[in-house]
């Protein structure tokens, strides 16, 4: 079920009833009808594929338990273990399975031998990568004796499951929704209310800017050779814009669904675009992956602890890995590589954390320098865009032949430029001048109700006239 | 809890009001010059045209891809080609012209492939348009599950009522997609003197897609209908990139296989009007007017044997 179909507007209102006004008497009640919901939401794409969640979820709740009560270090270590090469194991059958032989026989090719393996048509069951990852954070967390392990399967299947974050996010800590899970919850008014106005924001980015961005870049990025260097680059800039109202708009809703049930998930996304440099855009962009790399990989590596080279290395093994999560494509690896380097010299010259607070504070406007920077950062991180979203990795070369091209200074194939550049700078704009702010919909009480209601009312207008049937979500396929 | 219902509610209603007002009140100013607007025309040339006669229908295969006026002069019986838009329809677009069949008339169906395996066949938001603000008559066709199908594009259309529209000039040209785009015949002929466009192929199907067995029995059902008329029926299929029909190759065989068990009456094969993909105008389905000649030509040759016949 996608968020953006009319069988979630069904379904999400006749939870919200049911947990509010059946359930509400019993924590536990409660929590079953999120699971059972969870798990009906996650049924609509393929049911067979919730068996494999289930498994997992038993897994890692039998796991932490194991290692929880587990005296002997090599017994806690030997349950980690478990865990983790059962879980990865899952991962690396559906989603590199395939790939690794394919590149192991093309690499045996290259050298003169033939390895002749038939790759197995699998299906990526959908949101592996998340639910795997949340599964992972509870075992490591508990190994490091940074939480203890839930007793309860109802309350730890939720935590894994929770249908706003199952398929593409945030990835949580056991430590953040785990503790909300078993605590009764309240409604709050403005809670509920702020999560619908970030619902509906992360709707418009999907609906509005995402959709259609994608005709666009779809287009160039299916057959570059036959589009001028000037169309390559307005395909490229597009595709950054659909990236990002598909993925962050994906987090808003997630997060604003969430709200209306009283949690708060953690923040995906800060405004990335207005980035000063490349570590500021991985502070602002898929937050609680970086966090996740930082936490369970960057600091059990040693971090920055022991001089800058072991950093530099962990830094580079971080983006490799980061890279390879999204999916077994050579064009991912690559794309992790590329923002490895750009991180390099930040690094080298201690310059990594220079940009930590809100780009011109304060201000209406970024100075010219903040521009600058603003802009640069943009262009480096459209450059690894190609690189990810084209289909292989001859075809991001062909690209970027294309846009060294001459026809540079020729005028971009037009087709859909009056309807999206509009869109584009609109959340730009709003998203801009909301920057302080947890998201742009952010609207304290000052305006007046008609004037907050009519934004909304136009808002969700624009929405249902640029609303198409069936645009997934780039972020389901890793 | 009470006051966010009771407000979410009003919201609801309030979007609702602003939705139902835009559909059924607000006039749309751009409709005079909407090719949707030409099914008036065309209605209208269905009522003129003395029978025995032969009548196309389908979608904007047919109405950018036929030189009726040829087709005319040739099989010396008059020609009313009442394609209009693929999104129309094939549902609504059947029954939409059984009125207007009449004793002797020659009914000649070409769909686009689409019909058959995807909602298209159901109508889209242009199918909205023509119910709401073209022709209302035409909403006694649907039926219940009609309009539940049709539902999810009913919105979107009302919404798309409130974008101001700029106001045409006198001066303005027709544009290749206008109410005035068709000639007498009812074939679209502003193209015909317009370059080409680059057409990316329609992309590769899944394998899974299978031909509706409803749409095959709605064509039956229609062919029964024009038969006791006393009038006949024929398929044609349409004319179609190669490029695309190299990705559609598997279920436009299915399709054939379907309608030959059905055992209706199709006079050619789709490999036939598999064309050069350098015919094509802006989809994969408009031809340019070299494709239209050849099309309307072999289109003739066809038609000859069956009205000899007859």
């Amino acid at each position: 079920m996608l968020f953006n179909s009319p069988g979630f507007a069904a379904f999400l209102p006749v939870v919200f009833v049911l947990y509010w006004f059946i359930a509400r008497k019993s924590l536990q009640y409660q929590n079953i009808l999120l699971l059972a919901s969870s798990y009906f939401f996650y049924g609509c794409w393929d049911w067979r594929f919730m068996f494999l969640l289930m498994f997992s979820t038993g897994l890692d709740f039998y796991t932490g338990l194991k290692i929880h009560h587990s005296e002997s270090s090599s017994v806690r270590k030997g349950w980690l273990i478990t865990s983790v090469v059962i879980n990865i194991g899952f991962l690396a059958y559906f989603k590199y399975y395939n790939f690794f032989f394919s590149s192991f026989s093309e690499l045996l090719q290259s050298v003169g031998l033939s390895f002749n393996i038939q790759t197995l048509n699998i299906i990526l069951p959908i949101g592996i990568s998340f639910y795997t990852f949340h599964g992972l954070s509870y075992v490591f967390d508990i190994y490091n004796h940074k939480i203890k392990p839930s007793t309860n399967l109802t309350n730890y299947s939720l935590f894994v499951s929770f249908f706003p974050l199952l398929v593409a996010g945030p990835i949580e800590r056991a430590n953040h929704l785990l503790p909300q899970i078993e605590k009764p919850r309240r409604f709050e008014y403005s809670r509920a209310v702020d999560g619908l106005r970030q619902m509906l924001w992360g709707f418009f980015k999907k609906i509005v800017v995402a959709d259609s961005c994608a005709e666009y870049a779809n287009l160039v990025f299916s057959d570059p050779e036959n589009y001028s260097a000037s169309t390559l680059i307005v395909g490229a800039i597009c595709f950054a814009f659909q990236i990002y109202g598909d993925f962050s708009g994906y987090s808003d809703i997630a997060l604003g669904t969430a709200r209306l049930f009283g949690f708060e998930l953690l923040r995906n996304f800060a405004f990335p675009y207005f980035s000063r440099d490349i570590a500021e855009f991985w502070r602002r962009w898929h937050i609680s992956l970086s966090s996740w790399f930082k936490d369970y990989l960057y600091f059990p590596l040693g971090g920055s602890r022991r001089g800058k080279l072991q950093s530099i290395r962990n830094t580079l093994v971080i983006f490799l890995i980061s890279g390879f999560w999204h999916g077994a494509n050579w064009t991912y690896i690559i794309w992790g590589i590329y923002h490895g380097l750009l991180f390099l010299p930040l690094l080298v010259f201690d310059k990594n954390r220079k940009h930590t607070n809100i780009v011109a504070e304060g201000k209406l406007l970024p100075s010219p320098l903040e521009l600058f920077q603003i802009l640069t950062t943009f262009v480096l991180v459209v450059i690894g865009w190609i690189i990810f979203r084209a289909p292989d990795l001859s075809t991001a070369i062909l690209y970027f032949k294309g846009i060294l091209d001459p026809s540079v200074l020729s005028l971009p194939l037009h087709d859909g430029y009056h309807t999206m550049f509009p869109k584009m700078l609109f959340m730009i704009l709003v998203e801009w001048f909301q920057r302080h702010q947890l998201h742009p919909m952010t609207i304290d009480k000052s305006p007046k109700i008609a004037f907050r209601w009519a934004i909304y009312v136009v808002l969700l207008m624009v929405c249902i006239a640029n609303f198409k049937q069936n645009q997934e979500f780039i972020y389901f396929q890793f | 809890m009470k006051k966010f219902i009771l407000k979410t509610l009003l919201f609801a209603l309030v979007t609702g009001i602003i939705l139902i007002y835009a559909l059924l009140l607000m006039p749309n100013p751009a409709i005079e010059h909407n090719m949707m607007s030409a099914l008036l025309d065309k209605h209208k040339r269905l009522e003129q045209t003395p029978s025995p006669r032969i009548i196309f229908i389908g979608g904007s295969n047919l109405s950018f891809g036929l030189d009726s006026k040829k087709i005319e002069e040739q099989l010396q019986i008059p020609v009313v080609n009442a394609g209009l838009h693929a999104a129309i329809g094939m549902k609504y677009y059947l029954n939409d012209i059984k009125p207007y069949i009449r004793k002797g008339d020659l009914v000649i169906l070409s769909p686009e492939y689409g019909q058959f395996y995807t909602d298209a066949f159901y109508g889209r938001t242009e199918l909205v348009c023509v119910l709401f603000d073209v022709y209302r008559e035409g909403q006694m066709h649907l039926d219940f599950r009609h309009w539940c199908r049709l539902l999810k594009f009913i919105p979107g259309y009302a919404v798309s009522k409130l974008k101001p529209t700029k106001k045409r000039s006198k001066n303005q040209t027709i544009s290749v997609y206008d109410r005035k785009a068709f000639n007498e015949h009812g074939d679209a002929f502003i193209h015909w003197n317009l370059p080409r466009k680059y057409i990316k192929p329609a992309s590769p199907i899944s394998a899974d897609e299978q031909v509706s067995g409803e749409v095959v029995s709605f064509i039956e059902d229609f062919e029964d209908h024009v038969n006791s008329l006393s009038a006949d029926f024929l398929i044609v299929p349409p004319a179609y990139q190669s490029s695309s029909y190299a990705n559609h190759a598997a279920i436009i065989d299915s399709v054939m296989q379907a309608l030959a068990k059905a055992d209706l009456p199709v006079i050619s094969m789709p490999e036939k009007y598999r064309f050069d993909d350098s015919l094509f105008f802006d989809t994969y389905y408009h031809l340019t007017k070299p494709g239209i000649d050849i099309r309307t030509r072999m289109l003739i040759d066809d038609l000859r044997m069956v009205v000899k016949r007859d």
